[in-house]
């Protein structure tokens, strides 16, 4: 139920803050020509602007945004790494 | 290289030549010269079967793809002009195009079946997707089957120089389009030049970067052709993630790269070439706008075996007109020259009488010579308006300013008017503001352009104000202007205002809402910019 929740503040964050409604969380950001340079820089912003998420180079990859879910799942991800790190002795992964 | 007169004996040529080499390709789809020539020649023959006639229009829509390659050809080959629609433009504007051009087929294909759901007037449709046929009412004159059945034989066509081949459609002022029309001179005279200049030969391989209804996009394809190379079609992500493009030019072995800046200062913002070795690569080519010093410098320290070259000339001028080889890594605060005129080709700068300024004067940039286009199509106003008569010859008034340097090398200051350059495009704020009279929602709006952070160029934003008793957010208007606009030209940033700000003399106050775009886009500037996670302690 979790995912679920973060699929409606995801979808929300694009309408009110990238101006697209996006149909379904597997809608296609990429094949339907939703992404492009500019608008995938200000999807990165908001990203880090609420939810803390600052992806790394190597992340920005078309599994990780191909589609709402998939970014979802990626936050997930990236906040789970996230917290691995804060703990000692673990090795950093993620980290800007 | 042997004088060519027309575009589609490149390719002929080369088949000929070198049937079995590489011509084009989109990841494994890849096209020879000799199935390039031998499918065009089947489409030129259902095209012909069809009825066209010399100097007829045919629209491409089709998505950037080899079959793309071959439906231009193709149309060349029936004597015919090619309309490329971007087909990422909404239906209205497709069929808008569609029926300024009178075109006597479209091809299409893929996404484009969403976009010709209103059939145009006496345009017959030829479907080339693999897939059967389009959804809907929509049917077919001639499928992919119809064109595979045709013979591959060689075509005759009675295409001379001097004849169009193809009609640019670009940004009007006035909410409608105005289509360039391009002659096959026109082009052939830029290849010849950058063959020569840039050495082009049979082992290149170049980078299909533009979209094919841009014009850069004419010299990927008719570059690659007249030097028997091959054309690596870059897919769409290549656009939105920005290390896929130094991993493109490494998969595909690039030796040439040729784009707008915006696509390489974009690589630079998130120090994408780290860690890539672009073993290949032996020129980079950019044209469109300026490209930003600092990532100039930043492309430049990572590759000092490539050469730099800006290219300049608008649509109207054919690919470009002048060219200017950065010698060295440009310090911050530089300035590259749009440089001296390409070969064939004229540059001046003149004051409003038309008289050549004085070095160090601003004045407007004309381009004369045989890059200068047959003006807009079936728009004489238009045409007259910016192509003149001048001491004997054709003149294109670009409306963008420049200064001739000491070192006879011109400078780009700006522009004369309100168009504005946006990731590459230009776009005048007037269409945008036209389209925007046709929201119904909307009492009243401005459209400005506001500097982006650091790569794309101009932002387009947006402030309106709702119509009395609606209330219009800006995800509706944006949606509204996205059926009228091509995607590109569609604002990003979008504010609705009770009433906007006015001057004293009460007039909409411009000023004060570039301010307020301005200001939101500082505040996007803070986003901390992905590095290599290895870079990153």
């Amino acid at each position: 139920m979790r995912g679920h929740k973060l699929y409606d503040e995801l979808r929300a964050m694009f309408k009110s803050d990238l101006a697209v409604e996006v149909s379904s969380c597997d809608t296609n950001l990429i094949d339907s020509g939703t992404l492009d340079s500019a608008m995938f820089i200000d999807l990165l912003f908001c990203l880090e602007d609420r939810f803390g998420v600052s992806p790394a180079l190597d992340d920005l990859e078309v599994e990780n945004f191909s589609s709402i879910k998939r970014i979802a799942e990626y936050i997930e991800k990236s906040r789970a790494a996230k917290v691995a790190v804060a703990r000692p002795g673990r090795l950093s992964v993620v980290k800007m | 290289m042997t004088r060519v007169p027309v575009l589609q004996a490149l390719v002929a040529k080369q088949a000929e030549r070198r049937p079995e080499r590489p011509a084009v390709g989109l990841g494994g789809d890849v096209l020879t010269y000799g199935s390039l020539e031998a499918r065009s020649n089947q489409l030129a023959r259902v095209l012909l079967d069809g009825g066209c006639q010399p100097g007829d229009r045919v629209g491409v829509l089709v998505p950037k793809s080899p079959m793309a390659v071959v439906g231009i050809v193709g149309v060349l080959k029936a004597s015919c002009v090619y309309v490329p629609i971007d087909p990422d433009s909404p239906a209205s504007r497709v069929k808008r195009i569609l029926d300024s051009a009178e075109c006597r087929y479209v091809l299409a294909a893929g996404g484009a079946r969403a976009l010709l759901s209103e059939p145009g007037g006496d345009c017959g449709l030829i479907w080339l997707d693999k897939d059967g046929a389009p959804d809907g009412a929509l049917t077919p004159r001639y499928r992919l089957c119809d064109v595979q059945a045709q013979s591959t034989a060689a075509v005759d066509w009675v295409t001379r120089g001097d004849d169009p081949a193809h009609i640019l459609f670009t940004s009007g002022s006035t909410g409608m389009p105005k289509g360039v029309v391009v002659g096959h001179a026109n082009v052939i005279n830029f290849v010849e030049w950058a063959c020569g200049y840039f050495g082009l030969n049979e082992t290149d391989r170049t980078s299909g970067h533009s979209p094919l209804h841009f014009d850069l996009s004419t010299f990927d394809l008719f570059g690659t052709f007249a030097a028997g190379a091959y054309l690596s079609l870059t897919p769409r992500q290549v656009n939105i993630f920005p290390q896929k493009l130094p991993a493109f030019i490494v998969e595909q072995r690039l030796t040439q790269w040729f784009s707008v800046p915006s696509a390489l200062a974009y690589v630079a913002k998130f120090d994408a070439l780290s860690g890539q070795i672009l073993h290949d690569l032996k020129r980079l080519i950019w044209c469109g706008e300026v490209f930003p010093i600092n990532a100039l410098q930043y492309w430049m320290k990572r590759l000092p075996d490539a050469a730099f070259t800006n290219l300049y000339g608008p649509t109207e001028a054919t690919i470009a007109s002048s060219y200017f080889t950065v010698p060295r890594i440009p310090e911050t605060g530089d300035e590259v020259p749009i440089g001296a005129p390409c070969a064939g080709e004229k540059l001046l700068v003149m004051d409003e009488q038309m008289k050549p300024t004085s070095v160090g004067e601003t004045g407007e940039l004309y381009i004369g010579g045989i890059g200068v286009t047959h003006g807009y199509w079936r728009d004489e106003e238009n045409t007259a308006a910016v192509f003149l008569e001048h001491g004997g010859e054709r003149l294109y008034k670009t409306g963008d300013l420049g200064i001739m340097g000491e070192d006879g090398l011109v400078r780009f200051v700006g522009r004369a008017d309100s168009q504005i350059k946006s990731r590459g495009h230009r776009i005048e704020l007037g269409e945008i503001e036209v389209a925007l009279d046709q929201v119904d929602e909307v009492g009243e709006g401005v459209i400005a352009a506001v500097a982006g952070t650091d790569f794309e160029g101009a932002r387009i934003c947006c402030a309106f104000v709702s119509k009395p008793g609606v209330e219009a957010t800006p995800i509706v208007v944006k949606q509204r202007l996205g059926t009228l606009l091509p995607r590109y030209m569609v604002p990003t940033r979008l504010t609705a205002f009770e009433q906007l700000p006015r001057n004293a003399n009460g007039k909409i106050d411009r000023v004060a809402i570039r301010e307020h775009f301005e200001r939101e886009e500082a505040n996007r500037g803070r986003l901390t910019t992905p590095r290599r996670s290895a870079a990153v302690s």
